[in-house]
């Protein structure tokens, strides 16, 4: 009698931070998780990774502030939150409660503001690990202003690193010229795992009325149509740098999460696709599952970078 | 409140509601129809099996529960996800995810009046139904008379009005509202309550009328939404000094909050 195939191993690490199985929630895509709670199993998942979290509390950009485009959508949020304090005291106490990874996204206007951040998150009950935002496409200061220089982004990873002893990972925006330049000097700050990418600047106008169909005319594109983008994204880093990527993007189902493996990333994150089906990252999760078991596979580890080229 | 569900509902029925390609889709969906209160909506997948184009939900008000078990919604036909939704034949099953948000909190007792603007008929005939048997009037105004779905069936006054005076009075909804509230004995407006729904022009209108008379309005706002369910913050706006979401704190709000 043969044995049933073991369960494929699912556990990640990214550098410090180890997790049970490589699917993760987007950054602004998931709120404080408690949003969820009773759509989704939340502690199945690998990570939460929170909205962006920012010293003081932002109001956001003026509406619309959401708009539906081929395979995807444009936003323009604007970071709204409630601000370091608020979080603390009324965002952790449920997501310390859960059985997943906290991943908190942190992001500031000055290298001093991440590293305050850093360092005031360092102390905090079930925070497990920081990624830090410097790719935000929608507000004006800090954001992907730090994020589209390799010196500026290298310096607030290294800020942060030096803030704090929890594990760092640092995301990344697909909007410049050399993303390998910029991610060898982030990964060079000893960080924990780069993840890839955030959303590309985009706009769409209404023709009718001549004007932007986003409040802040300008927004981030996300969904579907971006994959091919995130996954080259993965590829061409993971290829370059020592440090474990995480693979963000056009991730709706199984075989994108299997795709973004192949080209690199260790771990993936789920975004927009929660906004269509709240469990879309836990659908993600069984399917990978499966699909290793099929390739007779006994760990996700083991598919990372087989894409041959 | 109770907690949202997410299902897999079929088509029953899609049926036009008024000359000008506005239709109501009927749907099974047994645990969201029993939870569901006048005011709240839903998020609905634009096509059954997962469409990746068009890529997000829709937000729709719940326009009636028939019955225990089944849902109605109401819309007009004017872009790719809710053509591909008229287009589907019962049997289909679509991905819904509900009852959300915040619906209309009426008082125990005393005189109502709903509001409708267009498609704000939608969430407004629900409450018409819940409140049956009470003194309620629909005020219900649109652009033509094609444009207005019928209210038969519904058991209240209902008065008109359209732009082009082609039925009911001609001239806006909110001059419907006024002659009501002049109407209306001092006495009697601490007790009124007022229901709008429909374009944000005349939501403002109604709330300078409902305020200026001492009576207790509600107004059902729409935005454009990605997740409904509070966490994209996609639909935050600032209402009351403060952003709120439309989705989680609405999409019913306090008139005065919305218009102070």
């Amino acid at each position: 009698m043969s044995q049933p195939p073991a369960r494929p191993d699912m556990r990640v690490t990214l550098g410090r931070l180890a997790l049970e199985n490589p699917v993760m929630v987007a950054s602004g895509t998931f709120g404080w998780a408690h949003e969820y709670q009773g759509l989704v199993r939340l502690d199945a998942l690998g990570a939460v990774v929170t909205k962006g979290v920012s010293l003081a509390p932002r109001l956001g950009n003026p509406q619309p502030r959401i708009a539906e485009t081929p395979a995807g959508m444009l936003n323009s949020i604007g970071l709204q939150n409630p601000g370091l304090e608020a979080f603390v005291a009324e965002k952790m106490p449920f997501l310390r409660g859960l059985r997943t990874a906290v991943v908190v996204n942190i992001l500031g206007d000055t290298v001093e503001e991440y590293a305050r951040l850093a360092a005031a998150l360092d102390g905090v009950d079930g925070v497990d690990a920081l990624e830090v935002n410097i790719s935000c496409p929608n507000v004006r200061a800090g954001g992907i202003a730090f994020g589209s220089d390799a010196g500026a982004a290298a310096e607030v990873a290294a800020a942060v690193r030096a803030a704090t002893r929890l594990p760092v990972l640092v995301k990344l925006s697909p909007n410049v010229t050399d993303l390998v330049a910029i991610a060898s000097r982030v990964a060079a700050a000893g960080v924990d795992g780069l993840v890839l990418i955030n959303t590309l600047r985009g706009m769409a106008i209404d023709v009718w009325t001549g004007r932007p169909r986003l409040g802040n005319a300008i927004g981030g594109l996300s969904g579907p149509a971006i994959r091919p983008v995130a996954v080259r994204a993965v590829f061409e880093v993971s290829r370059a740098v020592e440090v474990p990527v995480v693979g963000c993007g056009g991730i709706t189902g199984w075989a994108d999460a299997a795709e973004h493996v192949r080209a690199g990333a260790t771990a993936v994150q789920v975004g927009s696709a929660t906004f269509r089906d709240p469990a879309a990252a836990l659908g993600v999760l069984e399917g990978l599952e499966r699909f290793l078991g099929e390739l007779g596979l006994g760990s996700c580890r083991e598919l990372v970078g087989t894409v041959q080229v | 409140m109770s907690a949202p569900v997410q299902i897999q509902a079929e088509v029953l029925l899609v049926e036009p509601r008024a000359r000008q390609r506005i239709v109501c889709l009927r749907l099974h969906a047994p645990a969201v129809a029993r939870a569901a209160r006048p005011g709240q909506f839903v998020m609905l997948a634009p096509g059954p099996a997962e469409p990746l184009d068009p890529f997000l939900n829709r937000p729709f008000s719940i326009h009636r529960v028939p019955d225990e078990d089944s849902l109605e919604l109401l819309f007009a036909v004017v872009g790719r996800g809710t053509a591909r939704l008229a287009a589907q034949p019962p049997g289909a099953t679509l991905r819904l995810l509900g009852p959300l948000g915040r619906g209309f909190d009426p008082p125990a007792e005393g005189p109502v009046w709903l509001l409708a603007g267009g498609l704000g008929i939608a969430p407004l005939r629900f409450l018409g139904e819940r409140l049956a048997g009470r003194p309620v009037r629909l005020l219900y105004g649109a652009g033509t008379a094609e444009a207005l779905v019928s209210t038969a069936g519904l058991a209240c006054r209902v008065e008109l009005a359209t732009d082009d005076g082609t039925a009911g009075r001609r001239g806006p909804a909110t001059e419907l509202l006024a002659a009501a509230l002049a109407e209306l004995p001092e006495a009697e407006r601490a007790r009124a309550y007022v229901a709008a729904c429909g374009p944000e022009p005349m939501l403002a209108a109604a709330a300078g009328l409902c305020r200026r008379a001492g009576v207790r309005a509600e107004v059902s706002l729409e935005a454009h939404m990605a997740c409904g369910t509070g966490a994209c913050m996609g639909c935050a706006r600032p209402i009351g000094g403060r952003p709120q979401r439309v989705c989680a704190e609405g999409p019913v709000f306090d008139a005065r909050e919305v218009y102070p």
